[in-house]
């Protein structure tokens, strides 16, 4: 259905835009910002090392650079702090082009608030975040199969999955669902798979602080997407 | 003591009595004003009795009352374009007197007597009101000729100019849903064919136009912004007539005359586009589409006596998009189509010669639909999708002249909506499967209003009014109180300060993330979830006649706040409110989910200076704004411009009669207007960089690829290059055998100002530049017209 729209207002919107006297003006100066610091890092205790990358932000418009390059800075001051104060520095790690310590001399440890500081290039950005007390764990996901009852789309597959956790209170909570389906099929004694994510969300618990979040997800891929 | 008190109560009563005596010594004079050659009925017409300085105007349905002390006065009946008339009256008991005006036979006329003594600015107490002279719409030059209501409001200070493409009114800050367009009393949700080109409202069928962006009286709600509120013509009572016009894009023509002479009448007025009927001979056979709009207005009226009449109109109006093509034995056709069908039924009531009535029973349904057929070897696939809103609403309005300084007007208005978010049936030969759903949701909206202009002494008018609305959403009910006050003080009798205060519910919502104005832009009402938007404004000002030069003078301060506005959320489109599903269930309410709440402000300066008479009429208009809206979910929660925001807005319309056609002889009109706005506020992307791509599946490297993310200047944040466009026209008349012909000659964007319509990216020599696409250089267009 969705599709089906797209395709038709965007010929009724080309059809109008073509058959109008539409002229393209190129000399329209465009907005102009100085590069900024962007600043990466996850952090979870269940990684060796916490990882901090620094790099920075390039114009859109003028010269078209590689789009694979990353411009790392490498001579930043990259530290962590905990709630208590506890501090550590990030040293850059040529190979990885990234700041790095080990986790056994700085150990994240859930329920605890981090601050990762950088200063480059005469601007200091900083970032935090709470690392859950506990993993997540859903209390129930199902799914439906509704290819021949009731599916929106006549010519495929469509699944519909439901799932719910409880949300941990008192913490501002972001969430990331991600459901993957395997397939598996065998051809001449030859068993293959193929997994594929059909389905990616993000969502908060605002307005449902230490409640049961639920959410669900609608799947209409074929096999081989 | 006791004395004291009996004389005390001799003097109240003596004062009782002696107001009765004079009370009894008032008299009623009241009737309908009238076109003289058609009998139409005339609304806004001004009754003065210069002798009490005091007067009245004529209602919607060309009633006027006023009530007078018994004594001998002349009466002064004026309205713009017609001679005025003038009557000496012994008033001796309550008086009917219908009086029929001529249409001006010269414009000096006009300038040196009817200026003088139609009502003037000054002495109106409501502001933020214009009247959109019919005449004037269709001397101004237009995209290929096409003469067009909607777009001459947009040339009025306080309504901000779009950019080509972009169809929205946007008064004083308000977005586009939050106009209330009336036409005969029913509302009209979508007002423009072509994606907003070309309005609905086709010039030739309208009596009057008249535009409210603040001061809104107790009668209007339902909208933040603004009141546009048309009516049709009723059809000439005396002699059949009709007018007809070629122009590139398409024909018209309306007919009107009398059913019975003078006492019932039809108008029928009919357009469509061409466009569709010239190109399908040159496309091939098996693959063909085509776009084309028509309208018709339609209207009857029945003078039953002097008493009641009754009115029955009607719009239906239709853009169709549509394609088909055949390959071997395999058939595939589509289209789109969406538009408005509204119809009135009125009944005129008067009780006595102080009370009027008017009953409305309207029905309004705005529908868009997409349709698709696939044949392959005689299997067929069908596909209709439909949404919309429809309503069945009563009116109830009572116009109560309750003495010389008091003039109530109450009603009662009930709406019953029925939302379409979507609703769609498929039959599928091939799968052998058909799914019918349909997504709707019912509500009711109900109004109770009460307001009185009052007069205190012969310098001072308030209007203060109140409206109690409600609606029903789900299981929650809104009720609110809406205080309304217009006043007005004469320092002179030509030069009035005037300042308002309103405040404005809006409980159905307009989701549109495009802003311009496509058809999918869809209805929903407020819920339990979204509340409605409400607004409170207040307005000052200034209003001066230059009765001798003919002009009048207006300049406006605003401020107005808006809450609970909504917009999409950041990524949401209005493609994903399509219904929705949950769990295999249509959710009509889906689109709660996509949608946030925030405010808005607006403020600004208005200066209009018109001139509606003389052989040079026209307007210059200016405004200065600023419109600033904050959302949690958006921008960080930061406050924004609007994206029609606009710093300075300049509208210049003129109109020259060289030589003014009259009876026998021809006539020559140049006119022309420029109009400057500030650019569109925009968000572009200003820098990019690489960031990690989160694949949970990759257990040993979650963080394994990169993505390049843009990063976006804050919302809105970049200024389109302004707008600005000069159009002229030339207007030819010459008096025929049968009937006057016109040919107009226009050129729409004159001076051929790229203007921007809407900005992209490219990539040039291994560059990123920013390039701009313009939709209309210079225009030229024709038009043959005949008036019979």
């Amino acid at each position: 259905m969705k599709k089906l729209t797209n395709h038709i207002i965007f010929i009724l919107v080309m059809t109008t835009l073509t058959s109008g006297c539409q002229k393209i003006v190129d000399d329209v100066t465009p907005p102009q910002i100085e590069s900024q610091l962007v600043v990466f890092s996850f952090l979870s205790p269940d990684e060796d090392f916490i990882k901090v990358e620094v790099s920075v932000s390039r114009p859109v418009f003028g010269k078209i650079r590689s789009r694979g390059g990353v411009d790392y800075v490498k001579n930043a001051s990259v530290v962590i702090t905990d709630d208590a104060g506890v501090s550590a520095t990030l040293l850059f790690n040529d190979s990885f082009e990234n700041y790095w310590i080990n986790q056994s001399s700085y150990p994240i440890l859930p329920g605890k608030k981090y601050t990762v500081t950088v200063l480059a290039n005469g601007k200091a950005v900083s970032g935090s975040c709470i690392v859950p007390q506990s993993k997540v764990v859903f209390n129930e996901v199902s799914y439906k199969d509704l290819t021949n009852n009731g599916s929106p789309n006549s010519f495929g597959p469509y699944y519909i999955y439901t799932y719910n956790w409880n949300d941990e209170p008192s913490v501002k909570n972001y969430y990331r669902v991600s459901i993957e389906k395997t397939y598996e099929y065998t051809f001449m004694n030859d068993t293959q798979s193929y997994t594929n994510e059909v389905c990616n969300s993000l969502r908060d618990d605002s307005n449902k602080e230490g409640a049961q979040l639920a959410g669900s997800c609608e799947d209409y891929s074929y096999y081989f997407n | 003591m006791l004395t004291m008190k009996l004389k005390r109560s001799i003097l109240l009563s003596s004062l009782l009595l002696s107001l009765c005596t004079i009370a009894q010594q008032r008299h009623v004079l009241s009737g309908f004003i009238k076109e003289k050659e058609s009998k139409e009925l005339v609304i806004g017409a001004s009754i003065a009795i210069p002798q009490v300085k005091t007067g009245t105007v004529s209602n919607a349905y060309g009633f006027y009352s006023i009530t007078l002390p018994s004594d001998t006065f002349e009466v002064i009946i004026s309205y713009v374009g017609f001679a005025p008339k003038a009557f000496r009256i012994n008033l001796k008991n309550d008086t009917e007197l219908n009086i029929e005006l001529e249409p001006s036979q010269s414009l000096k006329d006009v300038v040196i007597q009817a200026d003088k003594q139609s009502q003037r600015l000054a002495e109106v107490t409501r502001m933020s009101v214009i009247e959109i002279p019919i005449s004037q719409i269709k001397d101004i030059p237009s995209l290929l000729g096409e003469k067009d209501v909607l777009k001459v409001i947009q040339l009025m200070p306080g309504v901000q100019k779009p950019s080509e493409g972009n169809s929205g009114i946007y008064v004083r800050g308000g977005g586009p849903d939050q106009n209330l367009i009336i036409l005969d009393e029913a509302t009209v949700y979508n007002a423009f064919h072509l994606f907003g080109f070309f309005s609905l409202f086709n010039g030739d069928a309208l009596k009057s136009v008249e535009l409210t962006k603040g001061g809104f009286p107790a009668r209007y709600g339902g909208r933040l912004s603004s009141v546009i509120d048309m009516n049709m013509k009723e059809g000439n009572k005396q002699k059949f007539k009709g007018e007809a016009g070629i122009g590139i894009l398409s024909s018209r023509l309306v007919l009107e005359g009398p059913i019975i002479k003078n006492k019932a009448s039809f108008l029928v007025s009919v357009r469509r586009t061409y466009f569709d009927l010239l190109t399908m001979p040159f496309m091939p056979a098996d693959n063909k589409g085509g776009y084309n709009f028509y309208d018709l207005n339609a209207k009857v009226n029945w003078e039953i006596n002097n008493r009641n009449k009754v009115y029955l109109s009607g719009y239906f109006g239709r853009d169709r998009f549509k394609f088909s093509s055949k390959f071997g034995n395999s058939l595939s056709e589509g289209g789109l189509s969406w538009g408005n069908a509204t119809s009135t039924v009125r009944w005129n009531h008067l009780y006595n010669n102080r009370t009027f009535s008017n009953t409305s029973f309207i029905f309004s349904d705005y529908q868009f639909g997409i349709y698709q057929k696939a044949v392959f070897d005689g299997t067929t696939f069908q596909l209709n999708y439909r949404s919309g809103i429809r309503d069945y609403a009563i009116k109830h309005d009572i116009d109560y002249r309750l003495n010389a300084n008091n003039s109530v007007k109450v009603g009662a208005h009930f709406i019953h909506h029925q939302f379409t978010p979507s609703a769609y049936v498929v039959k599928d030969q091939f799968s052998g499967q058909d799914t019918s759903v349909i997504a709707q949701i019912a509500s009711f909206e109900n109004a109770l209003y009460a307001e009185d202009d009052i007069k205190i002494g012969t310098k001072f008018r308030v209007n203060p009014g109140l409206r109690l609305s409600h609606f029903a959403a789900q299981t929650k009910n809104y009720v609110n109180l809406e205080p309304r006050l217009s006043t007005s003080y004469n320092i002179k009798s030509d030069l009035a300060l005037k300042a308002s205060y309103a405040l404005m519910n809006q409980y159905i919502h307009l989701l549109s993330n495009t802003g311009i104005g496509l058809p999918t832009d869809l209805w929903v009402p407020s819920t339990d979830r979204i509340k409605p938007q409400q607004s409170w404004q207040v307005a000052t000002g200034v209003a001066k006649d230059f009765m001798e030069q003919n002009f009048s003078i207006s300049v406006e301060g605003y401020y107005k706040e808006m809450n609970n506005i909504v917009s999409y959320k950041e990524g949401a489109s209005f493609l994903e409110v399509e219904g929705g599903n949950n769990n295999g269930q249509n959710d009509p309410l889906s689109y709660e989910n996509n949608i946030t709440a925030g405010r808005g402000w607006s403020y600004g300066a208005e200066v209009l200076l018109q001139r509606k008479t003389g052989k040079i009429t026209g307007w210059v208009g200016y405004t200065l704004s600023w419109t600033q809206w904050q959302f949690d979910e958006l921008n960080f929660g930061e406050k924004f411009f609007a994206r029609y925001d606009r710093r300075h807005d300049i509208s210049v319309v003129g109109i020259y009669h060289i030589k003014e056609q009259k009876d026998d002889k021809n006539g020559l009109t140049l006119s022309a207007t420029w109009i400057y706005g500030t650019g569109n506020a925009i968000t572009l992307p200003v820098a990019e960089y690489n960031a990690p791509i989160h694949s949970p599946s990759n257990v040993q490297n979650p963080f394994g690829g990169f993505d390049n993310v843009s990063k976006y200047t804050s919302r809105n944040a970049f200024r389109m290059a302004p707008y600005h466009r000069m159009d002229v026209g030339i207007q030819v008349t010459k008096k025929m055998q049968w009937w006057l012909r016109t040919w107009e000659f226009s050129l729409y964007n004159a001076y051929n100002r790229l203007n921007p319509y809407f900005y992209f990216l490219a990539t040039e020599n291994n560059t990123t530049v920013l390039k701009q696409i313009t939709l209309f250089p210079v225009i030229p267009s024709v038009s043959w017209n005949i008036k019979f």
